[in-house]
């Protein structure tokens, strides 16, 4: 198997989307980082369904995802708020 | 203001009680939270998202820092649950059942759709490739966006280690990505 060596710095540069000019070895890897960021930071909305089903189809001038959210934890008992 | 900021100001706010500070909280960090347990292979990852909320609800009281280490902790209790949920599940194995599909994070198009499944089919089999402690890091710094510092916290282990499965696991995938190029 071909032998790998990638240095600290390279990952960095990896991850953050800085390789150089002369890295074009390791684009391949970064194009794999940029596939998972795209492909693994879902929207907040799906994400909140998760604790509020209704939250995608409010209407429009209804309180937002917080609201749900905070509403949903405080019916269950766990928001520290009292009201 | 940048999104540290932010965070920092919507920790203390739900410190405070306040309700904006949760929905500021879980409007910055659901995402993130969500991915990595998807990308880890969580089989119902929005709900594990929602646990590790509910956790950081009840716990908050006795967390101290600012919004990069309210972060780094809320992934540590991600990392938790995740262990957490899949010991559950070697214990009482289920039989999948099949869920309608959800149209809001759904591409537009077909073509779309069996791009997407195609991409991530692929991302997949090369995180496969890597041990679960080089996927953890990896998925923590790309997708949780964390320092090595903040993943060392937040996985117990110290920089330095965290540095090696970060270099081991970006050499394997290079290498697997390699190996399938030249195999196509």
């Amino acid at each position: 198997m071909e032998a790998t060596y990638i240095s600290d710095d390279a990952c960095e540069r990896i991850i953050a989307g800085s390789l150089g000019a002369d890295e074009h070895e390791l684009m391949p890897v970064r194009w794999l980082v940029e596939d998972l960021q795209s492909l693994y930071n879902q929207p907040v909305p799906r994400a909140a369904r998760a604790l509020h089903p209704s939250t995608s189809a409010r209407p429009a001038g209804s309180p937002g995802i917080g609201y749900s959210v905070t509403r949903t934890l405080r019916l269950w008992g766990l928001h520290p708020q009292e009201d | 203001m940048d999104s540290g900021d932010n965070l920092d100001l919507a920790l203390a706010a739900a410190q405070a009680n306040a309700e904006w500070g949760w929905s500021g909280l879980y409007r910055n960090l659901a995402p993130s939270v969500t991915g990595y347990l998807r990308a880890q292979g969580a089989p119902e990852p929005d709900d594990l998202a929602a646990d590790v909320f509910l956790q950081a609800v009840k716990a908050l009281n006795r967390f101290k820092g600012d919004g990069a280490a309210f972060r780094s902790w809320l992934f540590c209790i991600a990392h938790n649950k995740l262990i957490d949920d899949s010991r559950y599940r070697s214990r009482r194995p289920v039989e999948p059942v099949g869920e309608p599909a959800d149209d809001a994070a759904a591409p537009v198009g077909v073509e779309d759709e069996v791009m997407t499944h195609l991409a991530e089919d692929r991302v997949k089999s090369l995180l496969d490739r890597l041990t679960f402690d080089q996927r953890n890091v990896l998925l923590l710094r790309i997708i949780a966006g964390l320092t090595v510092e903040e993943v060392a916290s937040a996985l117990g282990k110290n920089a330095p280690a965290v540095k090696a499965l970060q270099r081991r696991g970006l050499a394997c995938l290079k290498r697997e990505i390699s190996a399938q190029t030249v195999s196509v």
